[in-house]
């Protein structure tokens, strides 16, 4: 059974799709384009489930390399293809194939040119995204964050509205700015790692061994830790890097919007676990307080800033922001209850974010606008979506039942009782947080009671309720945060043995 | 007897069966009719008052506590648990909470008549009733904290119901928010009780947490923290119970949530935020106990509350604003009560209000009905005492019982009165006869304008359902009839009239409240009156409201402009990038004649250059 889930397959199928999309098989028959691409899309996150059913609780399973002639990749310079899942990314690389799906399953409506290369650069995206979650190799990993950068740009500036080619160049530039940081820490840690060690190798595993016993400079590791964090909190994004973010999600086209707030931003929040927590331990506990500062920053920072948004999908995109501001401050403060937290708000952020800009696109298809001011009145000609609209505003809101309660109990509750060097601080953050999370309910709904409510929007148009394929996906969406809102603990498990390890490498 | 206890957990499934089947009705309308589902859900309601009846008598005169739990969430080494606490106060919550619920479901069935959301209606009554039940049942603290706020969201959907008119759906977003306010001090305090309890040295049980433990854990956490802290960790979580029992400053949401239905107000001010603020604070005790100056905050937060409530009340004409602010006021006497640490009072001061509210609620629900525009003025109501006897009746029984004048309303005032008069406390006492005046005047002034005799415009007699009338009388008869054992209340004001004599209370309570019906009677009348500012502050609520809207603007407001930095200054930066792309632009022209005449330019400056350096070195 083992052999069959081979991480090979779940990460290049993808690609082996888009090079049939791609392909004249289909010709010009966007109809059965768009099939084979859910069709593919089904069975990838099927059989991406099966890695969770036969996920055996270690701390390291499913460990797979690709052999080239009995050698490794670029073996003479240490460089191997090696993907392996943990307890983490055995839940985010099932959740990136939804997500996925999901989109790939809306694109149905909301995608309606160059089907070709739009369903064969998802696949590409989604293809390079597992990678990043499922490398255990340094260099691996940048070649796939790197190669992340290409559909995408393609990908917002091609079906986008607005000055989305505008926005899609600010996204390049953003994120290859970082990369550029991330790619020098990345080789000084590589050379330097082979300079105290005498051996080459890129291997993650290798390297922290190679950090805690090795005879680091203090200054070199600072500025290693100073590079990868810089390239990941663009992507993050942490303020005041996040420009590339609000402006590509109101300009993108809805599936794009969904895969940016719900799984691209979840690499550079895993980046940061995977190398700046899990590599760099004592200088992640040594800079925790600024950390969490960062994060409170982020929080306030971007709900204030979602209040004075016109554009909806803006708003949301500051949600997503604050959100990760979440997620900085249950890590910052490096205990069980903390990072139990950080990575909750991970996952319940995907499924919300998702929804709220399915929800967005959909009133976007009838209303043909996401300008706040021109919308009201629509739970006249939409109840049912209205009523997904309140499970998901309630979720993000953080009402107990829904997802995003207990990330948010656990995150306050970590940043409450972290032994923070600097005493006061980690209480003053978490209450800080709490206070302004009041206000993410204040500009949610006032969002939602702008759109659905009041009957100020007189039209002669009649607005059809959503059903059929989008009907499911916001209900299967709803569907998954009341149920593990009501069970959090299935999720916790999970993962449960990925924080006692990262716990240990602290304790160090 | 056995059977109800081992099967607890059916009181919660047959509302949520029913929320269920009301939502499949809704949205395959093929499904069920409109006819079953109120017919399932008032079936419901009763088999649940039944067993919330037997429950009752089980629990009631015994100290027996049932309970169990499985885990929910782990949080660290601790878990969460979801359990079931039954004993008498959980028991009684739940009885008055069933009978209440059948008062309302047969109501709706009537009122929401041939609408067409009827059976989303129900499907979120429903639940509303489940999370109130869950609330009134469960048996830790973090659950408490899931199903208040769960009962705070089904209240703003209900609220929020006919959102098409914009006043209403704005007021409901208001209340919502305020209720936030509350969730989230609630959940800090929370967040130091679990903290606490993490790091206490020998909690590696769960069952710290648990309500069960509460005294227990609450004297370790009173040492272990420093007065002002232990405090403030108090004063956290009773904020909550402030919010949702409405209590002064937050009691404006409650005014808003009036726009609402007419049988969700009643609902919602007479069980949902009654049991949710009172059940917490009840279930606290052991906690608050501890410290004198939180059980001092209580009484004068409740007690200031239920004056300023009863006078922002008498200025009322809207029925509805005046019920809203008189629920408050009246909440406001509980937290005394609860304070002096009589749970029995509390309970049955409680019954006593919500069946008044109620009726009051639905009496009120008919007569606006009459009004031709939907206006909820009393000024406006074309009803007179002979067109409709029966109402005026229930009217003038239910302000009886309201302003203490008439027995359960009379008994359970001067228990309460005759406890803070026994523990010295002159202060509380006087405001308590602040309150008993006010209530007394706006309640009796209602009836007066409302049932006056000469009317100018007598609208024509409407002939008003039956489903209409039975819970008006249901509710009437659960005020007179004592159903929680009030056996124990009189004896308690026996004994309190043993100390302080009949004729040193009686004569001061009750001549207050007379005299307050005389003021009413003239006030109705219009021969009295009181300055115009005095009228209008009382009017306008103090201007509460107001100062809120102006605070959230000003903020609002002042970092609308704050937040823009970021953008100027990455603005200013591509600024200065497309400036020297320009440059380089403009000198990149593909012009022949540009590029020789740069390059006769620049040969000239190098050559004046190279002079000059020949220069400088001689010079040297």
């Amino acid at each position: 059974m083992f052999d069959l889930l081979s991480l090979k397959i779940l990460i290049f199928t993808p690609v082996l799709a888009a090079i049939i999309i791609a392909s004249p098989l289909f010709g010009t028959n966007f109809i059965y384009i768009r099939r084979f691409a859910k069709t593919c899309g089904t069975i990838h996150f099927l059989y991406s489930l099966l890695f969770i059913v036969f996920y055996n609780f270690g701390v390291e399973s499913f460990y797979d390399e690709i052999m080239i002639f009995g050698s490794g990749w670029l073996e003479k310079l240490g460089i191997n293809a090696a993907f392996g899942l943990d307890g983490l990314t055995v839940l985010l690389a099932p959740l990136t194939s939804f997500i996925f799906l999901i989109s790939l399953i809306v694109s149905k409506t909301m995608i309606r040119t160059k089907h070709k290369m739009y369903y064969s650069l998802m696949f590409i995206l989604l293809s390079t995204v597992l990678g990043v979650f499922c490398s255990k190799d340094m260099f691996l990993f940048l070649i796939f964050w790197e190669a992340e950068l290409i559909p995408l740009y393609f990908l917002i500036s091609e079906w986008g509205s607005c000055n989305c080619k505008h926005s899609a160049m600010k996204y390049l530039l953003y994120i290859f700015c970082g990369s550029i940081f991330l790619s020098v820490a990345m080789i000084g840690l590589f050379f330097y790692g082979y300079l105290s060690n005498g051996e080459l190798s890129a291997s993650i595993d290798f390297l922290r061994v190679s950090m805690t016993d090795g005879i680091f400079p203090v200054f070199l590791k600072k500025l290693l830790f100073f590079g990868f964090f810089t390239g990941f909190a663009v992507k993050l994004p942490i303020i005041p890097f996040h420009i590339w973010f609000t402006d590509s999600q109101s300009d993108s086209a809805t599936p794009i919007s969904m895969v940016l707030s719900a799984i691209i931003i979840n690499t550079g929040a895993y980046g940061i676990i995977r190398f700046n927590l899990d590599l760099f331990p004592e200088l992640f506990i040594k800079y925790s307080p600024f950390i969490m500062i960062f994060a409170v920053i982020n929080i306030i920072w971007a709900s204030l800033a979602a209040f004075k948004q016109n554009d909806i999908k803006k708003t949301i995109a500051y949600y997503s922001i604050s959100q990760m501001g979440l997620f900085l401050l249950g890590l910052s403060s490096l205990n069980k209850i903390g990072l139990d937290g950080a990575i909750f708000i991970m996952l319940s952020h995907s499924f919300i974010s998702a929804g709220l800009f399915l929800i967005t696109g959909l009133i976007y298809q009838v209303a043909k606008t996401k300008t706040l001011q021109e919308l009201s009145g629509l739970g006249e000609f939409m109840p049912i979506l209205m009523l997904f609209a309140y499970v998901i505003n309630f979720a993000a809101v953080a009402v107990p039942l829904t997802i995003a309660f207990p990330g948010q109990l656990l995150v306050f509750l970590g940043a409450f009782s972290s032994d923070c060097s600097i005493e006061p601080l980690a209480k003053i953050c978490s209450f800080i947080a709490i206070l302004i999370m009041l206000l993410a309910a204040s500009y949610i709904f006032k969002l939602f009671h702008k759109i659905f409510c009041t009957s100020q929007f007189y039209s002669t148009k009649k607005y059809h309720d959503v059903s059929g394929h989008r009907l499911m996906c916001i209900a299967v969406i709803c569907f998954c945060i009341i149920l593990f809102g009501c069970f959090p603990d299935s999720l916790m498990s999970i993962y449960n043995n990925f924080t006692e390890s990262l716990l240990e490498i602290l304790r160090v | 007897m056995q059977f109800f206890t081992d099967n607890i957990l059916l009181i919660f499934l047959l509302p949520l069966l029913t929320a269920i089947i009301a939502f499949t009705a809704h949205f395959f309308k093929f499904a069920i009719s409109q006819k079953t589902v109120s017919v399932i859900s008032t079936v419901t309601s009763i088999i649940g008052a039944i067993y919330a009846a037997a429950l009752y008598y089980t629990y009631n005169n015994c100290n027996e506590i049932t309970e169990f739990s499985v885990g929910w969430l782990s949080i660290g080494d601790l878990t969460i648990s979801a359990g079931l606490l039954l004993d008498n106060i959980s028991a009684t919550f739940l009885l008055i909470l069933m009978i209440v619920n059948i008062i309302i479901q047969i109501y709706s069935s009537q009122y929401f008549n041939n609408q067409k959301n009827y059976n989303l209606y129900f499907g979120y009554l429903n639940l509303l009733i489940t999370s109130i039940t869950a609330l009134s049942l469960s048996s830790n603290l973090p659950q408490s904290y899931v199903f208040l706020e769960l009962t705070g969201v089904l209240c703003y959907i209900l609220t929020n119901f006919n959102y098409e008119k914009s006043q209403i759906s704005e007021s409901a977003k208001k209340s919502f928010i305020i209720n936030r306010i509350g969730d989230m001090l609630l959940l800090s305090g929370i967040i130091v009780f679990i903290y606490f309890v993490l790091t206490y040295p020998i909690s590696n049980n769960s069952e710290l947490l648990s309500y069960k433990e509460l005294a227990e854990t609450a004297a370790d956490f009173y040492v272990y923290l420093s007065d002002i802290n232990f405090y403030i960790a108090c004063i956290l979580l009773f904020s909550g119970a402030i919010v949702k029992s409405a209590q002064f400053p937050f009691h404006i949401w409650l005014t808003d949530s009036i726009n609402g239905p007419i049988p969700v107000s009643a609902l919602i001010q007479s069980v949902a935020t009654v049991s949710a603020g009172i059940i917490l604070t009840i279930r606290l005790l052991p906690l608050f106990e501890l410290s004198e100056p939180v059980l001092k905050t209580i009484i004068y937060i409740g007690l200031f509350t239920s004056v300023i409530c009863a006078f922002f009340a008498s200025g009322q004409y809207d029925i509805k604003k005046m019920l809203a602010y008189s629920t408050s006021s009246q909440l406001g006497i509980v937290f005394p009560a609860i304070a002096l640490l009589n749970i029995k009072n509390t309970l049955f001061y409680m019954s006593v209000n919500s069946f008044a509210k109620v009726s009051l609620f639905l009496i009120a629900g008919i007569l606006i009905s009459f009004i031709p525009k939907s206006s909820s003025n009393m000024l406006d109501m074309p009803v007179s005492k002979h067109q409709y006897p029966f109402l005026g009746f229930c009217y003038l029984l239910t302000v009886f019982s309201l302003s203490g004048l008439f027995f359960n309303g009379f008994f359970i005032g001067e228990a309460i009165l005759g406890q803070l008069l026994s523990q010295n406390k002159k202060i509380a006492a006087s405001f308590y006869f602040l309150y008993l005046l006010l209530t007394s005047f706006y309640l009796f002034k209602s009836y007066f304008i409302i049932f006056k005799k000469n009317k100018k415009h007598f609208a024509e007699k409407n002939k008003i359902s039956s489903c209409l009338i039975i819970p008006i009388i249901l509710s009437i008869v659960f005020i007179f009839y004592p159903v929680f054992d009030y056996k124990t209340i009189i004896l308690d004001f026996s004994k309190n009239y043993e100390i302080f004599k009949l004729f040193d209370i009686i004569p001061v309570s009750v001549p207050i409240s007379v005299i307050a019906v005389i003021l009413a009677y003239f006030a109705a009348s219009n021969k009295i009156s009181a300055p115009l500012w005095f009228k209008k502050l009382s009017l306008n609520g103090g201007y509460i409201s107001n100062l809120y809207d102006i605070f959230i603007d000003y903020i609002v407001e002042f970092f609308r402009n704050f937040t823009n930095i970021i953008d100027y200054f990455f603005n200013f930066t591509a600024y200065i990038v497309k400036f020297f792309s320009w440059c380089v632009s403009v000198s990149q022209n593909g012009n022949i004649q540009t590029y020789i005449s740069y390059a006769i330019f620049s040969s000239a400056v190098l050559l004046v250059l190279y002079l000059l350096l020949i220069a400088g070195i001689g010079g040297i």
